[in-house]
């Protein structure tokens, strides 16, 4: 009986402990290096013994790198029991890694090999004095989702805004990096007095789940619905003025969201407005102005897009199959990191239809220099919120934005990469509206 | 006198005596403390950091929308005027040789700066404008901001008139050397068989391990020739070495150098353009001299065994680095090179591209000649690139004055040298000359004139 007992507690504390775990992420390794291919060439110039490893031709500084102590010029030959042969390689070494986990590695500097052990250290965080922000987790079947949400120093319920990022497989807690929009909006409306969130996808950042590029649409979408049910849930938000910005491709998801979760309203900024094949021609007509093609070349741009394109993302042909029929599209056709699956799902979605059913408040905004969007899909959002809903759709053009949200004073410019920092105005006009909407 | 009226009295000698005393104290008081010139630069070097003042972007559309605001340039402009009114408040002739060519550097960025801080103000003046992509011609003070920009880029006080009359000299010129090369090769009146035989597949290498040893032999002919321009002994140049540019694109150019600090390579390397698995043998000669030695390679190991002053690093003097790996083109043969007509030809073909771009660069941004106008110039006057014109003139278009670096800097360079050459009559020595030069370390080359005075 006495033994009994004891299990119960034992498995009442294992039941605990699980449960702690299950809340909590631990953070991605902070390794902490640039790294180039060693090529044969490479290696002659270095005088390397061999065409392996990869060079280190950065340190970062604070990180677990430097206090392991590599330097630029070090080649890393191994990570545990890992040989690292390439940048990617080694990338994906890390990957498995997180922070405080030991590890064995092995690099050659002027000849010599060195093998050393040491920990990972974790990635840093972001740190406000004027407010906290919190790193959490949300489940997502399988997936574990990194959370950042931020809280004004307030006390009662407070308004709320879930941010959707765009397509692309990245990041959105890039501590280095506070410049970048996502973190730059959200700072800027948590000081305006709004509870934020910010979710990384899977495979991203600290979350786990399925590689980013062998995530579809839904499973990604799953994971934003279950980030804006643990935003409205939170003790501190009042779950009636619940928002969502969606940017570029988060502009799709959040009336998707908003059909199950009641939302307040909705910005949608450098989205699609029309069902994805047309808003991929215009698109395309778009990036061939942006680059200053005569219209004749626009012409054959637009339409060698949309025939490669159109059976891979409305069938899921291969390259391969979409070539063997159409030769001609082997120039045209190239990896847009996502899975097949990823673009099928959102081929058949109703995107209008989606806007039209959604009853809350909407501000389409794009920016003038954006090149990859297309204004017109941005009014016609308005129109059709404001065609079923009379009064709740606004547009709103952005002078001197570009698709990313930075500054810069043309779509010619933007096209050639010339865009500076965050444009702050993109802040402002969102804070506006959101503080007349509340 | 009544003893009241004499103490009143005393009082007030007393006190203009005070007086006459403090302003006397005063006076040499502040003399003795007006800081001296070192001092100066320390200060200038450390509130100029400070002040985060980028350098003027490459890209004028970038640079125009980044201008800060009235108070910023204000604020800028009241830190250079103070530095300027210290500058004057100096003796410049009791400076020492190597404190007036400071003296002269400093001054003259503080002048450009400043110059840069009036048209900003006028810039801000003229209101909210739509930054055009054809070039400065369609910018407010287009005119101003182009002159403003070729002193930045090249560090040579030239008008748009003069560079123009300049590219079209050298240009005539380049043609006359082409003509006669091709004229000595038999083509003289057949350009079908002339354009073959420029690309015939023997001016194409491609081994890649062979073009490096060719570069190797290069490379020691060279260093064997050093001597005869150049005071340094070969044997203190840092090893260069020689591999392929990674990721080179059929628009990447021929070639290009980075330093030790630019790689992780551990020493300096050269690295040529074989994309297409493909090396233009014409190309070699002027490239290894341009890109490494005597050009980019030894103009860096020299100033780096040359102490140099507290301005050191503070701005980019683009005329006077690809000023000298221009000019050393030119002495090709000098340095065991140019053995045959074919890499003359190799160095008049790029230099015709260069003579054409500041042609093109004024044009574009004074001239106020359209993209199609410029494509037109370009087909005039360079046969058989028309596959780089679009990138050449986007390039012009984009960054108005960095195509005028390595022409205009080779142009003022051989003015310095020949000026030098006639004060110094039958004293002067080239190879002082030369050393000087790079010894003065990127300071722009208006400035240089304070090295040789």
């Amino acid at each position: 009986m006495q033994f009994s007992k004891t299990c119960f507690v034992c498995l009442l504390a294992l039941g605990v402990f699980q449960n702690i775990y299950a809340q909590t992420l631990s953070r991605r390794a902070f390794f902490g290096v640039r790294m180039e291919a060693v090529t044969d060439e490479v290696a002659r110039v270095m005088g390397l013994p061999a065409v392996k490893g990869v060079l280190v031709s950065d340190v970062i500084p604070g990180s677990t790198a430097e206090a392991a102590g590599l330097q630029r010029g070090d080649v890393w030959l191994r990570l545990n029991d890992r040989e690292i042969n390439s940048p990617n390689e080694g990338v994906a070494a890390l990957r498995q890694l997180r922070e405080g986990d030991t590890f064995r590695y092995k690099y050659l500097r002027q000849g010599q090999e060195f093998e050393k052990e040491a920990a990972l250290k974790p990635f840093p965080t972001e740190r406000y004095a004027d407010f906290d922000l919190e790193y959490g987790m949300v489940k997502s079947g399988e997936a574990q989702l990194r959370t950042l949400i931020s809280r004004p120093k307030k006390s009662g319920k407070l308004p709320a805004v879930l941010f959707i990022q765009g397509v692309g497989c990245y990041s959105i807690d890039m501590p280095l990096d506070t410049t970048a929009p996502p973190a730059q909006l959200m700072n800027y409306l948590t000081r305006q007095g709004f509870v934020t969130m910010r979710v990384d996808k899977q495979g991203m950042g600290d979350s786990r789940g399925v590689p980013c590029s062998e995530l579809d649409f839904d499973t990604e979408g799953n994971g934003y619905r279950s980030a804006l049910q643990h935003l409205r849930a939170l003790k501190y938000v009042d779950a009636e003025r619940v928002f969502i910005i969606g940017h570029s491709m988060g502009g799709v998801f959040a009336p998707l969201l908003a059909r199950d979760i009641p939302v307040r309203g909705i910005i949608a900024y450098g989205t699609m407005g029309e069902k994805f094949m047309d808003y991929f021609a215009n698109s395309r007509r778009t990036i061939a102005e942006a680059n200053e093609m005569s219209p004749a070349e626009t012409e054959e741009y637009v339409r060698l897009n949309c025939d490669c394109f159109r059976p891979y993302f409305e069938n899921g042909n291969s390259f391969e199959e979409i070539i063997a029929a159409n030769p001609v599209c082997r120039g045209t056709l190239n990896d847009l990191g996502r899975t097949a699956n990823f673009w099928k799902q959102l081929y058949r979605l109703d995107i209008p239809t989606l806007w039209s059913a959604y009853p809350g408040k909407v501000l389409a905004a794009w920016g003038k220099a954006d090149y990859i969007s297309v204004r017109a899909e941005h009014e016609h959002i308005a129109a059709l919120v404001n065609r079923a809903h009379p009064g709740n759709g606004a547009f709103l053009e952005l002078a001197g934005c570009d698709h990313g949200m930075h500054t810069v004073a043309s779509m010619q410019l933007a096209a050639r990469g010339q865009a500076g920092d965050y444009n702050p105005a993109v802040s402002e006009a969102i804070g506006k509206w959101l503080k007349a909407n509340i | 006198m009544v003893k009241s009226e004499y103490l009143r009295m005393m009082k007030r000698t007393a006190l203009l005596a005070a007086a006459i005393f403090l302003l006397t104290f005063n006076v040499l008081y502040c003399q003795n403390q007006a800081p001296a010139f070192p001092q100066i630069v320390e200060n200038f070097v450390r509130e100029y950091r400070s002040l985060e003042i980028p350098w003027i972007d490459f890209d004028y559309r970038s640079y125009l929308q980044a201008i800060p605001s009235r108070q910023e340039i204000e604020r800028r402009e009241a830190f250079f005027q103070k530095y300027l009114q210290q500058l004057d408040g100096l003796h410049e002739e009791r400076l020492t040789a190597s404190e007036k060519i400071t003296f002269a550097h400093l001054r003259y960025q503080i002048a450009l700066h400043l110059e840069r801080c009036a048209l900003e103000k006028r810039l801000k003046s003229e209101g909210q404008f739509t930054i055009p992509n054809e070039g400065l011609s369609q910018v407010p003070q287009g005119k101003t901001l182009y002159q403003l920009y070729i002193r930045y880029a090249t560090g040579v006080d030239i008008s748009p008139d003069e560079i123009y009359r300049y590219g079209l000299a050298e240009i005539a010129k380049i043609h006359r050397e082409m003509s006669g090369i091709r004229t000595r090769a038999g083509f003289a009146n057949d350009s079908i068989g002339w354009l073959n035989y420029l690309n015939d597949s023997n001016f194409f290498l491609t081994n890649r391990d062979s073009i490096v040893a060719d570069y190797e032999k290069v490379k020691n002919r060279v260093l064997a020739h050093l001597g005869s321009m150049y005071e340094q002994n070969p044997a203190n140049i840092p090893d260069i070495d020689f591999m392929t540019w990674p990721d080179a694109g059929p628009y990447t150019p021929p070639g290009i150098y980075l330093s030790e600090d630019d790689n992780a390579y551990g020493k300096a390397v050269f690295q040529f353009n074989f994309y297409g698995n493909r090396h233009n043998r014409r190309t070699m000669d002027w490239l290894f001299l341009h890109e490494a030695i005597p050009g980019h390679h030894f103009h860096r190991s020299v100033r780096e065994n040359v102490p140099q002053d507290a301005l050191n690093g503070l701005w980019f003097a683009g005329g006077t680095v690809e000023g000298w790996a221009t000019y050393v083109e030119y002495f090709g043969e000098e340095m065991g090179l140019y053995r045959d007509d074919m890499a003359w030809l190799g160095k008049w073909e790029w230099d015709l591209v260069r003579s054409v771009r500041i042609a093109l660069s004024v044009g574009i941004h004074d001239r106020g000649w359209t993209k199609a106008e410029a494509l037109a110039f370009w087909k005039a006057n360079i046969p058989n690139q028309d596959d780089i014109a679009e990138r050449e003139i986007t390039r012009c278009i984009n960054w108005p004055a960095q195509v005028l670096t390595y022409k205009i800097g080779a142009k003022k360079i051989f003015e310095l040298r020949d000026a030098a050459a006639k004060r110094e009559g039958t004293g002067f020595n080239l190879k002082k000359f030369h050393t000087q030069f790079l010894s003065a370390g990127y300071v722009p080359l208006e400035v240089m004139e304070a090295v040789f005075k």
